[in-house]
């Protein structure tokens, strides 16, 4: 849309000046009589103003009513490599503009793509009330139109928080699989050879290659791990459920898991990656929480509860036995 | 400073007080009945004149006159006072034309009954509004769309909307004045036009 230039500026341009500065505390009495006497100047200046004053009001009105909706048309803000958000904020991280239920005078809005660097964290409000929190490194392109809700889920993961409406299925697409919504939460992720979803709440039916005849209906605990090589099927609690969406709360949670694992899954966030080479290390378990954003943490305790040598090797860190106790393995 | 101050007295009118104050009437009754009206008025003035670029002048000297006659007196029907405004002004334009198509008055009554229970609410916001109002903001310069929400969502400062988007503080206002700009004239615009209202 072109806004005509026009040498001077015209009335329409000076009033939202003025509004605009009004907003500011810096507002003294010599402006406000700057704008009086502007106002007083002709009757076109002064029904201006009226009109830009009142649709102003009115366009913050209508923000308030629903400020999360708005508030995640913001583009990312730049230089920020790794953000983490709280759970009741919804920022936007969009290459373009958002994406909304087509208007009855739009054409259809283009797919849009979102997506998360490596330790980032996003989630995104779309305006059927539908929400997706996106993990670390994540990409998904995303497509609401007046009949359909598809979610492209390309790479990482993400949890679904779907709005319920029968007349347009949700769907998040993963390769050929696909996991279609019945009124639900679930969560989803894919690595290069691995798909898994879980169902938090509702009903979900899963389809292996997008066609019907392998298709499984999800209820909450199911979860679904497939690779090209087999699928399988787990139930689990809801404290099991928790730990694997930590993430939005910016936690990992560990029981009884391999040090691999962890350090699997500590690499989804952080460019510098944590080795092991040693097996024995490797197979040593830990439990308890820790906080995404803080490796240090991770790594200190490693070294304090596991007594475990941790050391900047090129450009990745590696972990592995303290030299005194891996005398002591030797000796064994 | 005093200077500006008898500025404003002289142009408000002959009664010196009397005329400030009723200044600040026709204001409210400006806001509260006649810009609720801008859809309509924007129709009406579309299906009567055939040069779609002076709707804006067009609009805006409505409104001047309306203004400047609610000075002598606010009118009771504001409907009908602001469309027969229009109306005289259309015909104005055109007098020397020798086909003239004006909506006559006659058409107004009509008009009203087919309007009224669509009357825009000023008091809720419809869901309608909140839709509205992204699809919008969505076709707005990337540029002007976060200067808008910075501004009216976050509710930042201007300094500090300056430095999140790496810009200058007039920048940031020449992209509100245009995002402002831009979303009036969207969304002023009667969603019905187009329809039949036959």
């Amino acid at each position: 849309m072109t806004i005509p230039e026009t040498a001077d500026k015209d009335a329409e341009t000076r009033a939202i000046e003025f509004l605009h500065r009004r907003r500011s505390p810096r507002w003294k009495k010599s402006d406000q009589f700057e704008l009086e006497a502007w106002l007083a100047e002709s009757t076109l200046n002064h029904v201006t103003f009226l009109r830009c004053e009142a649709f102003e009001a009115d366009v913050e009105r209508t923000i308030e009513a629903e400020p999360k909706r708005f508030a995640a048309l913001l583009p990312e803000p730049r230089g920020y490599a790794r953000v983490l958000m709280a759970l009741a904020a919804s920022l936007m991280l969009a290459a373009g503009a958002g994406v909304w239920i087509a208007h009855v005078l739009l054409a259809p809005p283009p797919d849009r793509s979102y997506s998360t660097d490596v330790g980032g964290h996003a989630t995104l409000a779309f305006s059927d009330g539908t929400q997706i929190a996106l993990n670390t490194d994540t990409s998904v392109r995303v497509r609401l139109t007046s009949n359909e809700r598809k979610v492209w889920l390309d790479k990482g993961e993400a949890y679904f928080q779907v709005a319920h409406d029968a007349a347009r299925p949700f769907t998040v697409i993963a390769g050929r699989r696909r996991v279609t919504d019945l009124g639900t939460a679930f969560l989803v992720r894919t690595d290069r050879d691995r798909f898994e979803a879980a169902l938090v709440q509702g009903r979900a039916e899963y389809s292996a290659d997008g066609t019907k005849s392998q298709v499984a209906t999800l209820t909450p605990g199911d979860e679904i791990v497939a690779t090209s090589a087999r699928t399988s099927f787990a139930k689990k609690t809801d404290a099991e459920l928790a730990d694997q969406m930590a993430w939005r709360t910016g936690l990992l949670k560990f029981r009884h898991t391999p040090l691999a694992d962890a350090v699997n899954e500590y690499n989804r966030y952080c460019r510098t990656k944590l080795v092991i080479r040693d097996p024995s290390v490797a197979r040593l378990e830990i439990g308890g929480n820790f906080k995404i954003a803080s490796v240090d943490e991770f790594l200190v305790a490693m070294q304090v509860v596991l007594h475990l040598r941790v050391e900047q090797v090129g450009d990745a860190i590696l972990i592995s036995r303290a030299p005194s106790h891996q005398n002591k393995h030797h000796r064994q | 400073m005093a200077q500006i101050l008898e500025m404003g007295r002289k142009r408000g009118g002959r009664g010196g007080e009397d005329r400030v104050a009723s200044t600040d009437a026709v204001s409210r009754w400006f806001v509260r009945e006649v810009l609720p009206l801008e859809p309509l008025l924007k129709s009406y003035l579309r299906r009567n004149w055939k040069n779609q670029s002076d709707l804006n002048d067009l609009r805006q000297e409505v409104y001047v006159r309306t203004f400047d006659a609610a000075r002598q007196r606010i009118p009771e029907n504001t409907k009908r006072f602001l469309l027969m405004t229009a109306r005289n002004l259309l015909i104005d334009r055109v007098r020397h034309e020798q086909v003239v198509s004006i909506e006559t008055f006659a058409d107004f009554e009509a008009f009203e009954v087919a309007t009224d229970a669509a009357g825009p609410d000023r008091v809720a916001v419809a869901r309608d509004e909140v839709r509205r109002l992204q699809a919008a903001l969505e076709r707005l310069p990337a540029r002007a769309r976060q200067a808008v929400i910075l501004t009216y969502v976050e509710d930042l400062r201007a300094g500090e909307i300056a430095k999140r988007m790496g810009v200058s503080r007039s920048t940031v206002s020449g992209y509100l004045a245009q995002g402002l700009k831009a979303l009036m004239g969207m969304l002023l615009d009667d969603p019905r036009d187009g329809e039949d209202r036959s």
